[in-house]
């Protein structure tokens, strides 16, 4: 212990066995105070790097002191307690404190003590939104430590109103402050930092990015030298929140990825809470709409609890933000409005004129147009100190007069936010001014312009595309800007000229299904479904929890299957407990893939063009879409592109689909209770929903395809499920005429096609797994492996996921007979039963296939759910991913008899029709069997089921 | 008989059948008319029982037959739990359930298991189809698709079985389909069809 002349003892040394020994030993000392001030000093480090330890050891220093300490050191220790309570949000206590300090300060008219108490109250005060109160107390600091003539206070109080005006949404006055605290403490590496942060974040509110990041990195690179991680941790949340408002979206995802690792354990959950919420922002903006949901609802009463009124209120307007933008106007306005009042008590008029811009769109929607436009008018006022929301606000702005009709007013906020967007560096903003502009010309009749404006939006966006490391982040970005693609669509078919039906097509190909265009053709490593190897601890640690998290996914699989999971009540549970596990695989997934570094890989669309010289003669391409509830079909073939507009409402459609399901089910209901589902009247049922389908999609097109035998479809979102070989035109049913497969998109079929790789010449592996259920299932495992030259067949026990990942990459054909489950609404889960459990879509990304053709020879193998950017996702995506080139697979239940006669049939023909090279056609082939039995089967339900996507 | 009252036998209903079909002597018949004068309750008794009989096609049948009586408190005990809100004065029909696919664990000689389940009813030559199928987001809730196989189906009405309120109805296209979405629960069904109304008694959504 110290006797004035030696080494302070360390705060580090002290615990509550050895109080008693630090008090007598202090009361000894020849300089108490001296000792304090060195714990202090202490103390205050120990808070920037470990706010757990710093709790409990200020609470032994506050002990201390009131034993041993004069009044002057025990305000001191008080307020250096305080300071950590605040570090981990505990703002009240902090405060309470605080007046104890004060106390003791008056009782002993001590005035530069006092002053360093009002200087401490600031921070806890500002947290808690009580911000005319906190600069109260920091103009009175300030004014205390002047007098006392102590200089580097002075400088600290000033950073203090610094930092509250910026709370205060001033950040021009808080500049002016931190400009007088700055020099005066650019020795104290520590505090500089945190002043150099604090600083950096006025000058993101200003939008003078380039100065703020500059600012960031050189306070986060000073916390790590001084050792203060959870610090540093709180700067790059700040810097990830500037990458993310600049629009470089994935570099912010992986930059809150990291800060996260640190804040999780830290013992601050306020800050937790406010990267989480920033990090929301993020992600709604890539268009992650469900994940940013859940993300700020979770996190608004983390920030409530900590007393961070402000950043909740933030978080709800995002919140509302985007709850506008997905259609849910009464919420949005509900949530909005109780984040406007939050921002009202705050004082935080920035986050105030977010609120009215939501409020403003919601009356927008309601048609209450003057409302929005004098609410936007306003915002854009209170916003012109931050210049990016403000542009922001005016793309709002001129949007609404673009609907008004007021084509002026419009232009000028275009010109005057563009102006802005192209100044700052703001990519998501200049591709919606130039969206916008495009619409303008549209609207004023400038084809030409409106072309120009809306082609450079596009590459806008698809530049910003190219950055996510992720297939559902890449799916999600496209799938919130579809929307100009089809407003350029749109144009482009209102032209009467020779060239619009391939500008059009083309067009439409770059807004489809890119993300796993991207995939097939570059490999299947960008899609957040495989886990790669960690490069850091905090991946290791996200990759264990992955791994515990699918494990119980696993185990649930198996547990739904059992007895005990029957009745509504376990299947509810069941359905809840199967949802919560899938919103917290693919948060992790999603996770990881931020911190991975950029991936290239990129498929090109196909262009109308190009789609002409890869189709054979013979060979049409109908390639359905949606604008503006209508569908409509392109149709090419290897001599041109055509289009067919409003061949039929969306909306029938869907209706004639779901009567379809009905009777499909029905039949499939009757033949599980040994009914004959192939009575007249049944059949008829079922035809009259093919024939109306056919109506509506194909005899209008008939023209078009007198000369085509081989139809390759695409279709539209609501299209999906469509069973295209049993339409029935006229002349019976598609099959029985034409050759039949379908493809996500022209593009993919283009990039399966060209794919050389040879299937048939390789090895075969056939799997299967029956039950008392579906026991012909092993012996169309038998009869396949039979009919294919040196197969490999395994049945029952032997047919594992660990046979089939082990052969998948040297086996050009996969035949997999067995049960299948699809869950409707989560389309990751669906998945097929094989010896040592269930295998799943998620597994099947992790196969490596070098072109095979593989067949799921079991119930709903081929069915998907549309996510965002038109990609379908289930077990037949998750296959092509991993580098099939062909795929059968049925959409409903696949009959167990009926089942083994259509692939006893495919494959006969497969062998019978291959080439010298071992190639076969599996559309053809599929083709084939669904003729030969549909005699004998004449329920559409029982062969109907199945599609080919792959080459014909 | 003393009265109606809920407990009465079997023998005593069929007392009540056999005044309306005509078949007791003039002073039995004239005796439970008397008593009908002052019960409120009996009188409407036989007023329902009238009325049964009259939508079955026997009215004034001579001869006994077999199991009638039991047949006519079949459908008596069902319409009197016909909801009020249903207007008792056209043809009443109560379907009997012929099918529920939930009654086989499993889809046997299928390769998969169904997220649905259906549900048929008969009533008396009309078949009303039901296909029960758990919305993918919302566990509170079921789309139902339906179709009435027969002429002339209008309209379906779903009401709450504590009430009668109608919680949900729609129309019926010309091919006998409808669809609905409702809060899981049991529900009373009244389908409109061909100038009568088939009751389906406490039908399980979801």
């Amino acid at each position: 212990m110290s006797t004035g002349t030696e080494p302070h003892a360390s705060l580090l040394d002290l615990d509550w066995d050895r109080l008693p020994e630090f008090v007598r030993l202090l009361r000894e000392s020849d300089d108490v105070a001296s000792t304090l001030r060195v714990w202090v000093a202490q103390l205050h480090e120990l808070t920037l790097k470990d706010i757990n330890d710093a709790m409990e050891r200020s609470e032994m220093l506050v002990e201390v002191a009131d034993r041993a300490a004069p009044p002057a050191s025990r305000v001191a220790a008080r307020c250096a307690r305080s300071h950590a309570l605040a570090m981990a949000n505990r703002f009240d206590d902090a405060l309470g404190l605080l007046d104890q300090a004060m106390d003791i300060a008056h009782a002993h008219k001590d005035a530069h003590a006092r002053a360093h108490v009002d200087h401490n109250a600031v921070q806890p005060l500002a947290r808690l939104g009580r911000l005319s109160e906190a600069i109260e107390r920091a103009e009175r600091a300030v004014a205390g430590f002047e007098r006392a003539g102590d200089a580097l206070s002075t400088a600290k109080a000033h950073s203090n109103l610094a930092v509250i005006h910026r709370m205060r949404d001033d950040p021009r006055r808080a500049l002016h402050h931190f400009d007088r605290a700055i020099p005066a403490m650019a020795g104290m590496a520590g505090i500089a930092a945190q002043l150099e942060s604090n600083r950096a974040e006025a000058l993101l509110d200003l939008a003078e990015f380039v100065r703020a990041e500059e600012s960031f990195t050189r306070a986060m690179s000073a916390f790590h030298d001084a050792g203060a991680l959870h610090a540093a941790a709180v700067v790059e949340g700040n810097l990830a929140d500037l990458l993310g408002r600049q629009g470089r979206l994935d570099a912010a995802l992986r930059h809150f990825e990291h800060a996260r690792g640190r804040f999780e354990g830290s013992g601050a959950p306020g800050d937790a809470a406010r990267l989480e919420a920033e990090r929301a922002e993020v992600l709604a903006t890539i268009g992650l709409s469900s994940e940013a949901r859940d993300a700020w609802r979770e996190v608004i009463p983390a920030l409530e609890r900590a007393g961070l009124v402000r950043e909740a209120a933030r978080a709800r307007i995002g919140l509302a933000s985007r709850l506008l933008r997905d259609g849910r106007l009464e919420e949005a306005e509900s949530v909005a409005r109780r984040g406007a009042e939050q921002c009202t008590i705050v004082g935080a008029e920035l986050i105030l004129a977010r609120a009215n811009r939501v409020l403003a769109g919601v009356a927008t929607r309601k048609g209450r147009l003057e409302d929005a436009r004098s609410m936007l008018r306003d915002a854009i006022e209170a916003l012109g100190d931050a210049p990016a929301e403000q542009a922001a606000t005016i793309a709002d702005s001129a949007a609404l007069a673009l609907e008004s009709g007021e084509l002026g007013e419009c232009l000028e906020l275009i010109e005057r936010g563009c102006g802005v967007a192209d100044r700052l560096g703001l990519p998501v903003l200049r591709a919606n001014f130039l969206h916008l502009r495009g619409r303008l010309h549209d609207k004023s009749g400038n084809r030409d312009e409106a072309r120009r404006a809306y082609g450079r939006a596009i590459d806008q966006i698809e530049r910003m595309r190219g950055v996510f490391t992720g297939e559902h982040s890449r799916a999600a970005w496209l799938g919130d800007h579809a929307g100009v693609y089809l407003d350029l669509v749109r144009l482009e078919l209102d032209q009467d000229s020779a060239d619009a039906a391939d500008r059009a097509f083309n067009t439409i190909e770059r807004s489809r299904s890119r993300a796993l265009l991207d995939m097939v053709h570059g490999g299947v490593e960008l899609t957040e479904h495989i886990a790669h190897a960690a490069e850091s601890d905090q991946e290791s640690e996200y990759l264990k929890r992955l791994a515990a998290k699918r494990s119980e996914l696993n185990a649930f699989f198996s547990w739904i299957e059992s007895d005990s999971a029957r009745g509504r009540h376990a299947r509810e549970a069941a359905g809840d407990r199967l949802a919560t596990l899938e919103r917290e695989i693919a948060s992790l997934e999603g996770r990881l893939a931020a911190t991975r570094r950029f991936t290239e890989v990129f498929g090109d669309p196909v262009t109308a063009d190009r789609l002409r010289s890869r189709l054979a003669p013979g060979t049409a391409l109908i390639a359905y879409f949606e604008l503006d509830g209508w569908i409509s079909a392109f149709i090419t073939t290897s001599e041109r592109t055509l289009v067919n507009r409003r061949l039929c409402e969306s909306a029938r459609v869907a209706q004639s689909l779901l009567r379809l399901g009905f009777q499909i089910d029905r039949a499939i209901s009757l033949a599980a209770a040994g009914k004959d589902a192939c009575e007249p009247r049944h059949v008829g049922h079922t035809d009259r929903e093919l024939s109306a389908l056919a109506g509506m999609l194909v005899e209008p097109l008939r023209k078009e395809l007198l000369d085509c035998k081989r139809l390759v479809f695409v279709a539209s979102d609501s299209m999906q499920g469509v069973p295209f070989a049993a339409l029935r035109p006229a002349s019976g049913y598609l099959i029985e005429s034409h050759d039949v497969s379908v493809s996500p998109s022209a593009s993919l079929y283009e990039a399966i096609v060209s794919d050389g790789t040879s299937a048939a010449s390789r090895e075969a592996l056939v799997l299967g797994v029956s039950d008392e259920i579906a026991p012909r299932i092993a012996e169309e495992a038998a009869r396949v492996g039979s009919v294919i030259d040196g197969a490999t067949v395994a049945v029952e026990d032997a047919a594992t996921s660990e046979l089939l990942s082990s052969r998948a990459l040297r086996s050009g054909i996969i035949h997999l007979c067995c049960h299948g489950v699809f869950p409707p609404g989560q389309p990751m889960q669906a998945r097929i039963r094989l010896a040592d459990g269930w295998f799943s879509a998620r597994d099947a990304y992790a196969l490596r296939l070098s072109g095979s053709a593989v067949v799921l020879s079991c119930c709903e193998g081929g069915r998907g759910a549309v996510g965002s950017g038109g990609e379908v996702l289930g077990l037949a995506r998750a296959f092509l991913a991993a580098g099939a080139r062909s795929i059968v697979a049925g959409q409903w239940m696949a009959h167990d008899e009926a089942t083994l006669a259509l692939f006893e049939a495919f494959y006969a023909k497969a062998m019978d029709t291959r080439t010298k090279s071992g190639n076969f056609s599996a559309a053809a082939c599929l083709s084939w069997a669904q003729r030969s039995i549909l005699n004998r089967w004449p329920h559409p339900a029982f062969w109907a089921n199945f599609f080919c996507v792959g080459a014909s | 008989m003393d009265g109606w009252n809920r407990d009465m036998t079997d023998r005593e209903f069929g007392r009540v059948v056999d005044l309306v079909c005509g078949r007791l002597s003039q002073d039995e018949s004239a005796a439970i008319r008397r008593l009908a004068i002052s019960d409120a309750d009996l009188r409407n008794l036989i007023e329902r029982v009238a009325h049964v009989i009259s939508g079955m096609g026997s009215l004034g049948s001579e001869a006994v037959e077999p199991g009638l009586v039991a047949r006519v408190k079949l459908i008596y005990d069902a319409t009197l739990l016909v909801p009020s809100s249903v207007d008792t004065d056209w043809d009443l029909i109560v379907a009997t359930l012929v099918e529920d696919t939930r009654e086989r664990e499993t889809l046997a000689g299928f390769r998969g298991v169904a997220a649905s389940y259906q549900l048929t009813f008969d009533a008396d030559g009309v078949e009303v189809h039901l296909q029960i199928l758990p919305d993918a987001g919302d566990n509170s809730i079921v789309a139902v698709m339906g179709q009435i196989e027969g002429d002339g189906a209008e309209r379906v009405e779903v009401l709450s079985m504590v009430g009668g309120d109608v919680v949900a109805g729609g129309s019926c296209d010309e091919h006998g389909y409808f669809t609905l979405q409702i809060g899981v629960g049991t529900y009373d069904l009244v389908i409109v069809a061909g100038g009568r109304r088939i009751i389906i008694r406490a039908v399980e959504m979801g």
